[in-house]
């Protein structure tokens, strides 16, 4: 099992997203998009 | 050729045991036997003594040839025992040419009578009283006492001269009667002869000083702690189970009651029965114990034990058991100064008389003559010689032929780990060729001379003059693990004949099952036996190794003792106890025990791996609804551990109204959903009813899932037909109204409806997910926008 404890830097998250085909990375963007509309809904 | 076995005779003394194996067959005489014994219930069976076989036809008896009445025999005694034990005892006989019968066994119990107490009441008993009641004030006669004497009652004699008396009258086994002094410091005195006829009589701490004591046609007697002088003891007739112990027989000048020589205690020819004669104190006799059978097949002391005896200063034998021989035990005797011999065993006609860990020592120098006077009449029963220890400073010779010196006529002797240290020769056998046949054995003996003394040669032997050296390399045969030195007493002048450490005699023995081994009542310290009477150091059962005992738990519970690994002495009892958790039951043993028992009781004779088994307790709950509704979860069974908590929802159909939860047809509740813990079987029914509904109206019902409460109230309604009905829903604190079910759908809390038909309306309320702070929400709609970003950089 890989360790799930490894804090990443913005950069090593940038180059861990790089490996990703460009139309996942888009899927998950929009997807990302609707969680935080979600979640700044439940702001008061 | 083949053996078969006709028969098993077994005969106790209190501490041993005297077998006869009868046989028929074996022509070729190459059968042998083993002895086995063991406490009855006991399942290891113990090697014991060596058996020996009787094949004669025909015995020498008083110089005649006569008919051998245990023809055909294999012999021996188990020695050592218990006292009112029960035994079995096994004879197991191989033979290459086949054995019908084999092993044969049997159960037989050790004497008990010499700890009986009668059962009755105490008289006293006065000499010349008459007329009294038999109480201390006024005693009975000994004459009239003894006339009316029943089993269980004891007399207590009063000081005084009671002359002579007869008994009579008999106790029974288990309750005998009891003649004893009043006065323990003035015990009654006898000064005509006591005759016993009777049977169960114990006779103690009498002074005898005169008139001898006979012991005829009597059994079971027990003559203890008398002063005997003048005349002895004799036996005559049938006296099985006859005790004589803890006297003192001193100066005997006239012979004894029907005995023809001053005897100690003196056993006359013919007498049947065993008889034991224990921790006797002699001085001043002819024999110390004797007999007049002495070359006959009649005479001796079988199935005897003569043992832990004191002879000092007699004139003739020490022990004279001479005679049949059958199954007479010697031992633990001291034989001091015995003038014609230590031990008279001249000769053995029937056999097997044991002799062992008797001490003998002469330092008169007035006293030569023999130690060991063997014999004698060609009948050659078999003598076996153990552990004895002879210490003589003057003339005497130690193993001798006195008994007879013609050439051959000894045979069928074993001497092992015996001492035998004399000034004169240590073996002395006169017949040309030699009065001792080739199955005289001796071996691993110290038969030691010293230099110089009476005479020059160590042995005597078939005509020739030996040294140790000659003797050992002209007699091939003998002595091949023997030694003659210095045996190293630790203080002779004092009378102890115990070993020095650094004795060569020291393990230096040989094992003899029976007497010596670690199962016998003599086991030996250190890497073999010692030479001699005396083993040097305490023998020390060996620590038996401990066991394991590994207890492990399975499922939720707990033992006791707890679950680990614990070492216990070997044979120890445990007592293991399962404790279930709560909820849970015990259920079962698993392991090198496989049980259902507990508390277990478990006995470690090896090591042992145990596990308790714990599981759950299951309930079954049954969910039925009736018509008109259904159930969350649906109508079947269930299986939930004990403790469990079930929740159960009753869903009315629409037209329907949830009435109440049933049980064995009794209501138990209108609350929905139902809660409870499990703690039995339960078997539940949700009832439902129709909701009665006017012309023009319908049945609305509503329900509530979870926590909250509606506007109106969870309940059944009419409402008038096509008219509008809102219902709002409101979560208790913690919870948070979900949507809508039933016939009706939708998240907003209120809801309105045109009631067209009958409804059901349920309210669904979930329990809110955990607050997250609003800076924690931000936080992560702020870590997704930056994982937009980067998303969207490429």
């Amino acid at each position: 099992m890989p360790d799930l404890s490894i804090t990443l830097k913005e950069e090593e998250i940038a180059q861990v997203v790089a490996l990703l085909p460009e139309v996942l990375r888009e899927e998950l963007a929009l997807k990302l998009e609707e969680a935080i509309r979600l979640l700044l809904a439940e702001v008061p | 050729m083949a053996t078969q076995i006709v028969a098993l005779y077994l005969t106790p003394t209190f501490e041993c045991i005297g077998v006869r194996c009868k046989f028929s067959g074996d022509a070729n005489q190459n059968a042998i036997a083993t002895l086995e014994y063991r406490p009855s219930g006991s399942t290891y069976w113990i090697p014991t003594t060596e058996m020996r076989v009787d094949r004669r036809a025909a015995v020498i008896s008083q110089g005649s040839t006569i008919a051998n009445p245990y023809a055909n025999e294999w012999r021996a005694s188990i020695v050592g025992l218990r006292r009112d034990t029960e035994y079995e005892v096994m004879v197991t006989i191989q033979d290459p040419d086949g054995v019908v019968g084999s092993p044969i066994s049997g159960p037989i119990r050790t004497w008990s009578h010499d700890e009986t107490q009668g059962l009755g009441p105490t008289y006293y008993v006065a000499p010349g009283a008459s007329g009294g009641d038999g109480s201390l004030s006024r005693p009975w006669s000994l004459a009239y006492a003894e006339g009316r004497a029943q089993p269980g009652d004891s007399y207590l004699l009063l000081p005084g001269e009671y002359g002579s008396q007869t008994f009579i009258r008999s106790g029974v086994a288990g309750n005998p009667i009891t003649y004893a002094p009043q006065n323990l410091a003035n015990p009654p005195t006898f000064s005509g002869q006591i005759t016993l006829n009777c049977r169960h009589v114990r006779l103690k701490g009498f002074r005898h000083p005169s008139g001898g004591t006979l012991i005829q046609n009597a059994t079971w007697n027990i003559l203890e702690a008398f002063e005997q002088s003048r005349r002895g003891i004799t036996l005559q007739g049938e006296v099985t189970g006859t005790l004589i112990q803890d006297c003192y027989i001193h100066d005997i000048t006239e012979n004894p009651p029907n005995g023809f020589e001053r005897a100690g205690i003196y056993r006359r020819q013919g007498t049947i029965g065993g008889v034991v004669i224990r921790h006797n104190n002699f001085a001043q006799c002819w024999d110390g114990i004797g007999g007049e059978g002495n070359f006959r097949l009649d005479g001796g002391y079988p199935d005897s034990d003569i043992h832990d005896n004191h002879i000092e200063n007699v004139s003739d034998d020490g022990i004279e058991a001479e005679g049949s021989g059958l199954n007479t035990r010697i031992w633990n005797n001291t034989l001091i100064n015995c003038f014609n011999a230590d031990l008279g065993l001249a000769s053995i006609i029937i056999g097997p008389t044991y002799v062992f860990r008797n001490l003998a020592v002469v330092t008169d120098p007035a006293i030569g003559q023999n130690g060991y006077k063997l014999g004698g009449n060609q009948s050659k029963g078999h003598l076996l010689i153990y552990h004895n220890t002879s210490y003589y400073t003057t003339g005497r010779q130690g193993f001798t032929d006195a008994g007879g010196k013609s050439a051959g006529n000894i045979g069928n002797i074993s001497s092992r780990n015996n001492i035998m240290q004399a000034r004169n020769r240590v073996i002395a056998s006169w017949g040309t060729p030699s009065s001792f046949d080739n199955t005289v054995s001796f071996d691993y003996d110290n038969l030691y001379k010293p230099t110089g003394g009476y005479q020059d040669s160590y042995a005597v032997w078939d005509g020739g003059y030996y040294n140790f050296a000659q003797f050992r390399a002209g007699k091939p045969s003998q002595e091949v693990h023997g030694m003659s030195v210095d045996s190293q007493f630790v203080d002779p002048a004092s009378s102890n004949f115990q070993l020095r450490e650094t004795s060569p005699l020291v393990d230096a023995g040989q094992v003899i099952l029976g007497f010596n081994d670690p199962d016998s009542a003599w086991p030996y310290v250190g890497s073999a036996p010692d030479i001699g009477a005396f083993e040097l150091g305490v023998y020390v059962p060996p620590t038996p190794t401990p066991v394991l005992l590994t207890l492990e738990v399975a499922g939720n519970g707990t033992t006791d003792p707890p679950s680990g690994n614990y070492e216990y002495p070997r044979d120890s009892a445990v007592t293991l106890t399962a404790i279930p958790t709560a909820h849970h039951k015990f259920a079962g043993w698993t392991g090198s025990i496989v049980s259902l028992e507990n508390p277990l009781m478990v006995t470690l004779t090896g090591d042992l791996s145990i596990v308790a088994n714990f599981t759950s307790i299951i309930f079954i709950v049954a969910i039925a609804a009736e018509p008109g509704g259904s159930t969350d979860p649906a109508s079947g069974s269930y299986q939930h551990q004990e403790g469990s908590q079930v929740t159960v929802i009753a869903l009315p159909s629409a037209g329907y109204y949830f009435v109440e939860w049933q049980e064995g047809g009794l209501p138990i509740g209108t609350g929905n959903p139902l809660v409870f813990v499990v703690d039995a079987d339960r078997s539940i029914t949700a009832v439902f009813a129709l909701i009665s509904i006017p012309p023009g109206q319908f049945g609305v019902s509503i329900t509530v899932l979870g926590q909250g409460t509606t506007t109106p109230v969870p309940g059944t309604y009419t409402v008038v037909e096509n008219s509008p009905l809102t219902v709002v829903a409101a979560p208790v604190q913690g919870w948070r109204f979900a949507g809508w079910q039933g016939d009706v759908s939708g998240t907003n809390p209120s809801i309105t409806v045109q009631v067209t038909r009958d409804l059901s309306i349920v309210a669904v309320f979930t329990e809110q997910p955990p607050s997250v702070s609003v800076g924690k929400i931000l936080a992560g709609a702020a870590l997704f926008a930056t994982l937009v970003a980067m998303l969207r950089r490429h």
